[in-house]
């Protein structure tokens, strides 16, 4: 999608439609443009009639909570299929949608199971909240979400996205914009929602490093100098975002007590003297004003550090470890206590945690949780580039105008698509777990930009041919 | 009989397990003490093999928990070496066709070595899964077995090799893959990487690092050196990450696409791990199926035996004692009670001349005690008038007292013929602040109990150990410890299961120390060292003649315990 039409629309949307509240236009959007076809048969797994081992009554055992109007949690809701689904949200048009586990039995009968009620299979999610980033963030806190702190959770996805993908071997993974400040994560390989709680946690914490805070700094788990290759993984693609969008994003280096908090990292009172003398000496030289002030400062403490670790290396004698691991750690501590991914680990850690479903409506802000390309994910814009409730309405409204005055155009359409794929993943599986064999059918989620596809009536009215539309 | 147990719910049929040792031929080693006990038996056995092989292996089991208990501080190899000693003690030749197929293979040594293995492993696959059916029906049953074997397991399984562990997770649990030569060298560096950020000892590091860079020096050292390279080689095994939750939780291991790169230390308690989820859910299963577990026809015969392998003491019965010792009477019960009595027995007896009196609870435990130890109907009575006197007139005695003392002789009600308690009824038996029955190692506080020993005079060392043991709440081992104490023999591999057996222990010890007095010290002095040589015990019993003779003794009470258990039938176990 070109971003010349994404303004257009939004333009069109903000401007020229009428100006209704997120709440009047949410029963518009859940009849017109909520996919729930689409999700239904993602959470379906296959277990529909058209396949002959499937499990009718799969979809069933899924949990539905809704959030009504006052924040009245109905939780334990289950569907037949797709229209009851659909009826029920029509009918109560909720303010938030959340998706739960599957469960043994459907979760509206469990009180007849007692104890046999038990949750059997659930995506890993995860959720990363910009909130928990407020300690190092300067832009703003709170429920604040702009262009500069956005790379925070862009260089996130990318880390945990190659985790997953490269370490733990799992292939479908959705990633969608929370609606407000942050992200989330489904892990729809069949291996990954059979997990165990236990299992869950390990996964959360084997991409947990920070670890609280500690006499005013962030701590982050760097035993001794080396790092495990996936943290070393890690490090790699936060040190290029780092100099590219963090640093100056953040403005970090700029005078101020985000920079001698920054400071307190380094190990030896004098390196910090150091760093400051060199960076008074790059303020006075001329080159200095082509290149941002966070950056030359970055560099000048890089250097001071590394000539002290030099310094020390080329004593005589025995290395004197103590003095040396942290010179050598503390460069990289400084990158990783900022801007590591800050997981919130309860989210991840069990089955029956309930997280919000894609495409559902920020009740305030009435953007929408579109999901992510992890590919694209630096160019997304949190602020302008998301869709509104109203401004989609804004768009289905003018398409309709423009079809009655008898010109073509496409339609607005959101849509999670989904494929078929013979192939079922290759991650290692437990031994016991021969069940999932039962279900040769694997939707797959579909790359990137064709999670949502929008189209305003100016932009060229071309859908591409290998993604079907909404029914 | 048919072995029907089965762990897979729904699987009609099983391998039967000789046919699976036969298809395992082509492999040169075959494990004989030890296996994951994923395939259930399935072959005819006599009622006796069963039961012999069942407690055989309990034996060895009962013996290794109290070794453990009583030496809570030796080696990994220690500990090995006495289970392996059990193990050849009450295990070795067991079963029916062993003998036989010695016989047959008398011609080839090879071919009669491969025999024997081949009766070891079905001797303890059978034991195993015949304690299983016995031990599955409490959940407190299910947690001691499952303690006992895992213990067990972990004992062995870490103290293999790296090439009998290569063997047995690939014969056992091909689910952990041993990686290859070529795929370690790739992953080599990584790997590296991972120790060194969990601060692996340097050792550690340096084998992995210098995998595969000095193969050509190897080569050129000869084949010997080769050799003994590859035994220090480092070795991985890659297991699905699932498996190892922890290791992936403390980001110990190397992930490649769900994979854990797990080194041979960190798979051992992951193994026993698996093999304890293994047991554990096969003994939740049979409980679940208990009924079915046995055959129609064989269910009136089988289920009594097997429920009673659980209870049964592995002592031998003691209801021979009244007739080898049957020199009781009340004239010479005072000294006998002294030499031979235990202490709750002991207890009562001085408590009862004391006071000239005994409540109930003492009067029972302690009479049919005497009963038991072949004192007389008539000299019970005379025993117990003479003590109750003055106190009681022998006319109230006789009205109050005397028709319980014939009853308990089943000359009066209902004429049942009452057995002496044994330890865990008298140690579960509670009572007053004014009764005396019940265990003194848990009755008695610290300084009455160490008084009470030594009166006894018992060996200070073992007065201290037995404290330790009755503190800890393992009254049994404590009286075995006062016992040694006592008799000034060394260690019993069980602890005193039955007050009678105490008494004939000690009665036996006495015998032998008299008649080997009488034949003259020097002459039995030779022979008992030369048993002690080959003794259990050997270790303890040192130049001690004495002691050296009792260990010998051992070895031959052992002889009838096992004969005792063989001949035993379902419906005389109780
Ligand atoms: S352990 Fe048994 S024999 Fe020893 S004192 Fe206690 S009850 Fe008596
Ligand atoms: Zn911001």
């Amino acid at each position: 999608m070109a971003d010349t039409s994404k303004k257009q629309r939004l333009d069109q949307g903000g401007t020229d439609g009428p100006r209704i509240s997120v709440q009047e236009a949410m029963p518009t959007y859940y009849a017109k443009l909520f996919p729930t076809q689409h999700m239904v048969k993602w959470l379906s797994y296959g277990n529909d009639s058209k396949h002959a081992q499937a499990d009718s009554h799969f979809f069933n055992r899924r949990e539905f909570c809704f959030t009504l109007q006052g924040d009245i949690f109905v939780r334990y809701q289950a569907f037949k299929d797709g229209a009851a689904l659909q009826e029920a949200i029509l009918r109560r048009c909720p303010d938030k949608i959340d998706i739960g586990p599957v469960y043994s039995a459907n979760p509206m009968d469990r009180h007849k199971f007692g104890v046999a009620f038990h949750p059997e299979e659930r995506e890993l999610v995860f959720d990363i909240d910009l909130t928990d980033y407020d300690d190092v963030r300067t832009c703003g806190s709170g429920g604040h979400i702009c262009g500069k702190c956005w790379p925070l959770m862009s260089v996130a996805v990318k880390i945990i996205d190659k985790g997953l993908r490269d370490e733990f071997g799992f292939k479908h993974i959705l990633w969608v914009y929370s609606g407000r400040r942050g992200i989330h994560c489904w892990v729809c390989d069949p291996s990954a929602r059979q997990l165990s709680d236990e299992q869950r946690s390990a996964v959360a914490s084997w991409f947990a490093m920070y670890k609280g805070h500690e006499e005013g700094k962030a701590r982050v788990a760097l035993l001794g100098g080396n790092m495990h290759p996936a943290v070393e993984r890690a490090a790699g693609i936060l040190r290029s975002a780092w100099v590219q969008t963090l640093l100056p994003a953040q403005q970090l280096l700029e005078d101020g007590p985000q920079c001698e908090a920054l400071l307190r990292y380094l190990p030896e009172e004098g390196l910090v003297e150091t760093v400051r003398k060199k960076w008074t000496e790059a303020s006075r030289s001329r080159n200095a004003g082509n290149m941002d002030v966070n950056v030359v400062r970055w560099r000048a403490l890089e250097e001071a550090v590394n000539e002290r670790v030099r310094e020390e290396r080329s004593k005589k004698g025995v290395v004197n470890f103590k003095v040396l691991g942290p010179l050598e750690r503390c460069v990289d501590e400084i990158i990783m206590a900022h801007a590591y991914p800050r997981l919130d680990m309860e989210v991840s850690k069990k089955m029956n945690h309930l997280l919000k479903a894609p495409f559902c409506v920020h009740p305030k802000t009435g953007k929408v949780c579109v999901p992510l390309d992890p590919n694209t994910v630096d160019d997304f814009d949190p602020v302008d580039g998301v869709p509104t409730v109203t401004s989609l309405l804004g768009e289905l409204a003018a398409a309709k105008e423009a079809a009655e005055g008898g010109k073509r155009s496409a339609p607005v359409r959101l849509s999670c698509q989904l494929y078929a794929t013979a192939s079922s993943p290759a991650s290692p599986r437990h031994m016991g777990a021969g069940s999932m064999q039962r279900r040769p059918y694997l939707p797959r989620l579909a790359g990137a930009s064709t999670y949502y596809q929008y189209s305003s009536p100016g932009a060229a009215a071309v859908q591409p041919s290998n993604q079907p539309g909404p029914s | 009989m048919q072995f029907l147990a089965t762990t897979k719910p729904g699987a009609a049929e099983f391998t039967s397990q000789l046919g699976g040792n036969a298809a395992r031929k082509g492999n040169e080693r075959m494990f004989s003490d030890l296996s994951m006990y994923s395939t259930p038996p399935s072959e005819n056995i006599t009622l006796e093999e069963f039961e012999r092989l069942a407690l055989a292996r309990l034996s060895v089991l009962k013996e290794m928990e109290a070794y453990r208990l009583r030496h809570s501080n030796k080696t990994e190899k220690e500990y090995l070496d006495k289970l392996n000693q059990l193990k050849q003690k009450h295990m070795k030749g067991l079963t029916a066709s062993a003998a036989a197929a010695a016989a047959a293979a008398g011609a080839s040594g090879a071919a009669a070595t491969s025999a024997a293995r081949e009766e070891e492993v079905r001797a303890d696959n059978i034991s195993h899964y015949v304690l299983r059916l016995a031990y599955c029906r409490t959940a407190e049953l299910r947690k001691w077995f499952l303690v006992q074997e895992c213990e067990m397991f972990r004992l062995k399984f870490g103290m293999y090799s790296a090439q009998e562990h290569e063997d047995f997770l690939s014969e056992h649990a091909p689910q952990y893959k041993l990686v290859p030569h070529a795929e370690l060298l790739s992953v080599r560096d990584a790997i590296v990487k991972v120790m060194r950020s969990n601060l692996e000892t340097r050792e550690a590091i340096s084998r992995v690092e210098n995998f595969g860079r000095d193969d050509a020096d190897a080569k050129s050292k000869g084949p010997r050196s080769t050799a003994d390279a590859r035994e220090l080689e480092p070795k991985f095994y890659k297991v699905a990450w699932t498996l190892v939750p922890e290791l992936v939780s403390q980001r110990r291991v190397l992930l490649r696409g769900g994979w854990a790169y797990v080194s041979r230390e960190a798979l051992a308690p992951l193994v026993v791990a698996e093999f304890r989820t293994g047991v554990s859910r096969g003994l939740s299963e049979m409980a679940r199926r208990w009924r079915q577990m046995f055959p129609a026809e064989e269910e009136q015969r089988l289920q009594p035996l097997v429920a009673s392998l659980t209870n049964r003491s592995l002592v031998a019965d003691y209801s021979g004692v009244a007739t080898r010792y049957g020199d009781v009477s009340a004239a010479n019960l005072p000294q006998v009670a002294a030499r031979h009595f235990p202490l709750c027995m002991g207890h009562l007896v001085s408590q009862l001349a004391a006071e000239r009196h005994l409540r109930h609870g003492g009067r029972q435990q302690l009479g049919l005690f005497l009963k038991g130890i072949g004192l007389p109907m008539e000299e019970a009575l005379v025993f117990w008038r003479s003590m109750f006197a003055p106190r009681c007139t022998g006319e109230a005695f006789d009205k109050q007292y005397a028709y319980n003392i014939r009853h308990n002789y089943g000359r009066e009600g209902k004429r049942t013929d009452y057995t002496a308690h044994k330890c865990t009824t008298i140690v579960g038996s509670s009572g007053g602040p004014g009764d005396h029955h019940g265990c003194p190692y848990r009755r008695l506080d610290e300084s009455a109990l160490r008084a009470a020993l030594g009166r006894l005079k018992c060996d200070d060392r073992k007065v201290e150990e037995a404290v330790s043991k009755a503190r800890d709440g393992h009254y049994q081992l404590a009286c075995a410890a006062a016992f040694e104490g006592v008799h000034r023999v060394p260690e019993m591999d069980v602890g005193i299961s039955a007050p009678l057996q105490y008494y004939a222990e000690s009665r036996r010890i006495c015998a032998e120390r008299e008649s080997a007095a009488v034949q003259g010290a020097a002459a039995a002095a030779t022979e008992a060292a030369a048993a002690a040589a080959t003794a259990a015990t050997a270790a303890d019993a040192g130049g001690d003649p004495a002691a050296a003779a009792a260990a010998d003794a051992g070895k031959e009470q052992r002889g009838v315990k096992r004969a005792a258990a063989g001949d035993s039938t379902p419906g005389a176990a109780r």
